[in-house]
């Protein structure tokens, strides 16, 4: 190979590593245009039977202190249990830019609940602990379950 | 793809060992079969895991076999100054993605709050094992400038190299030069594959019975307002966390050991009991070895060692143990653990030495391992803040020395914390030295299976727990 040929090969990789990282960035901030249906179901399909049951906008609303008007579609699922603070929820907003009020929200639920759990409940207080919430772009993911790892690689699956 | 998981144990690593013995030692006896089927299975078991990020290493590996190439071109045309510049590129492609993934989100949220702005960063998931691999790339490029090894022109090898499965995700970070000739020229036989599945099932072990078990102890105490810990609780909770870590890691390390040895290949040693040690410096000696000698060989001997005078091979360590601390995590808590350990080994180094010297052996130990915990309250802490106040609990008392939590907490758990003692000490080595060998090697031919299947009890009755060294 002569230096030019090594020098074009080398600045190809270059491009392919910037593209890579365009590409993941944008992924990752774009958000989707399915439905939230859509992207809930292989989410909910992946749960542990009675694991956590379906609940309505409104008790993600009183949990999460959610304002509706700003989603296109929320899913919520809890356990009826009071001693197991398994959740899952996903949202999807209209507008991207509020992405990272609603995750402060997220955050503030988690760490009330910890409150709650800790000192007398070290395996929920655990759960919670690692629990996961992560924004992509338009879509909001928040789960804390003992299966939360799995749940989430089937939201980015569904996405 | 974790080792510990039933798809590992139950699937892919039969398939691997079956394809690999059948069509490549069998079948055709040519080490580019081997290599072959060990890449595809390597690959297989990263993207299980990373779908995304395996094109990240394939990018990876392409630069820097083409890069390593041209170095080697220019040198042999006695282009220096383009060798140079090439090594310069190629370390900067290096460190800039290790950088980008790793620190940025970190450097952006520091740089915001010192700026009074806020620096949104995209939130990017750290690629699994990228830590590890990068170093093992650049060693392979520093070497290969300083003509310490030769080019590599096949790249399935150099592609091995980099993604081999038993060592890619934590290690231990093997450097090119001590395994190059094994990447060509490597034999498998029956008693070296025996050896290295006893090693595996000891690695599991330790990571499923042990690591785990004294893991959940320590998250009950975390899990604990800290206000409410007493003096022992706090040391029953890390006293459980070094031994989880250790027990964790060098699980890792040792099912990574005998994975390879399975194959043909031999790793260096990554643990050799560290709590062992008599001073900091024998630690460090002792734990990861891979890492402390890959920051010996690339950083603190190129910045001088301790050749030069005494200011700068305090600056010298003092470098090398930032980014010590900076390789384990993008988190203050993680840098002041690196400075910590600077500062310690200075001060051993310089000031006490020869008071330390005199100290019986088994006081130095102890000073040691107390020493070690308190870097793994910095280590292990979610926040600075929890650090300094766990460490306060464990020297000035918190609510009490002794109460009614602390002393269940020490009962219930007083058997496992022995047990791994025992098992983090050379005690059975003696003890094995002293049977006879046909009775180890029994004793050794029971105690696998029975291993073998607790762990798969353990396994299955558990959820999802990765290795520590995981994220970094």
């Amino acid at each position: 190979m002569t230096n030019k040929k090594y020098l074009i090969a080398e600045l190809l990789c270059v491009a392919a590593l910037i593209t890579f990282i365009v590409l993941i960035c944008v992924s990752r901030s774009g958000g989707t245009d399915k439905k939230i249906s859509d992207v809930a179901a292989p989410v909910v399909k992946t749960m542990a039977n009675n694991q956590m049951t379906k609940k309505t906008n409104a008790d993600a609303v009183k949990a999460f202190k959610l304002d509706l008007s700003l989603t296109d579609g929320v899913v919520y699922y809890a356990n009826n249990n009071v001693m197991d603070v398994s959740e899952l929820l996903i949202v999807k907003l209209k507008d991207k830019s509020d992405a990272h009020d609603l995750k402060g929200k997220v955050d503030l639920r988690v760490s009330e609940q910890k409150k709650l759990y800790k000192s007398y409940a070290p395996k929920q207080y655990s759960l919670l602990e690692n629990s996961i919430t992560e924004i992509s772009g338009n879509v909001l993911f928040y789960c804390t379950a003992e299966n939360a790892v799995s749940l989430f690689e089937k939201f980015k699956e569904a996405l | 793809m974790v080792f510990s998981s039933s798809t590992f144990l139950i699937i892919f690593l039969p398939l691997t060992i079956l394809a690999y013995f059948l069509i490549g030692c069998l079948l055709t006896k040519n080490v580019t079969v081997k290599n072959s089927i060990l890449l595809l299975a390597s690959l297989i078991f990263y993207a299980w895991g990373e779908p995304v990020y395996i094109f990240l290493m394939l990018i990876s590996i392409c630069f820097n076999f083409v890069i390593g190439k041209d170095i080697s071109a220019s040198k042999d045309a006695d282009k220096d100054k383009r060798a140079k510049l090439l090594f310069i590129c190629a370390i900067i492609f290096n460190i800039g993605v290790l950088g980008f993934f790793k620190y940025s989100g970190f450097v952006a949220d520091n740089l915001g709050n010192l700026l009074g702005v806020q620096i949104r960063m995209p939130e990017l998931p750290l690629p699994v094992g990228i830590s590890f691999y990068t170093f093992q790339i650049m060693s392979y490029i520093i070497d290969l400038y300083n003509d310490k090894i030769k080019v590599q022109k096949n790249i399935l090898s150099f592609a091995l190299y980099i993604s081999l499965f038993p060592q890619l995700i934590a290690g231990p970070i093997v450097k090119y030069r001590d395994i190059e000739y094994q990447l060509r020229n490597r034999r498998e036989s029956l008693s070296k594959y025996s050896e290295g599945m006893s090693r595996f099932v000891v690695g599991l072990s330790k990571k499923l019975l042990l690591a785990n078990t004294l893991g959940s102890v320590y998250s009950a105490v975390q899990a604990d307002d800290i206000n409410d810990l007493s003096f022992l609780s706090a040391w029953v909770g890390i006293i459980c966390y070094t031994l989880q870590i250790y027990f964790d890691f060098s699980g890792y390390s040792d099912m990574a050991i005998g994975l390879g040895k399975m194959f043909g290949f031999e790793f260096c040693e990554n643990f050799r009991y560290p709590y062992m040690a008599f001073s900091v410096t024998d630690f460090w000696r002792r734990w990861h070895i891979s890492l402390s000698s890959w920051f010996r060989d690339y950083v603190y001997i190129p910045l001088g060692g301790n050749r030069r005078k005494t200011p700068r091979v305090i600056f010298n360590l003092m470098i090398v143990w930032l980014l010590t601390g900076l390789w384990h995590g993008a988190d203050w808590n993680f840098i002041l653990w690196g400075v910590y350990y600077g500062v310690l080994l200075i001060l051993e180094k310089y000031v006490l030495s020869k008071q330390l010297g005199k100290l019986p052996l088994a006081l130095r130990r102890f000073i040691t391992l107390v020493l070690v915990m308190c870097g793994w309250v910095l280590f292990s802490a979610p926040t600075l803040p929890d650090a300094l106040n766990y460490l306060r609990v464990m020297f000035t008392g918190g609510i009490g020395f002794i109460d009614s939590d602390g002393l269940y907490l020490l009962t219930s758990n007083i058997l496992l914390i022995l047990l791994g003692a025992f098992c983090a000490v050379p005690i059975y080595k003696t003890l094995i030295r002293k049977v006879n060998r046909v009775t180890v090697s029994r004793v050794k031919a029971v105690a696998c299976p029975v291993l073998l299947i607790l762990c798969y009890v353990f396994m299955i009755s558990e959820t999802y727990n990765p290795f520590l060294y995981f994220r970094f």
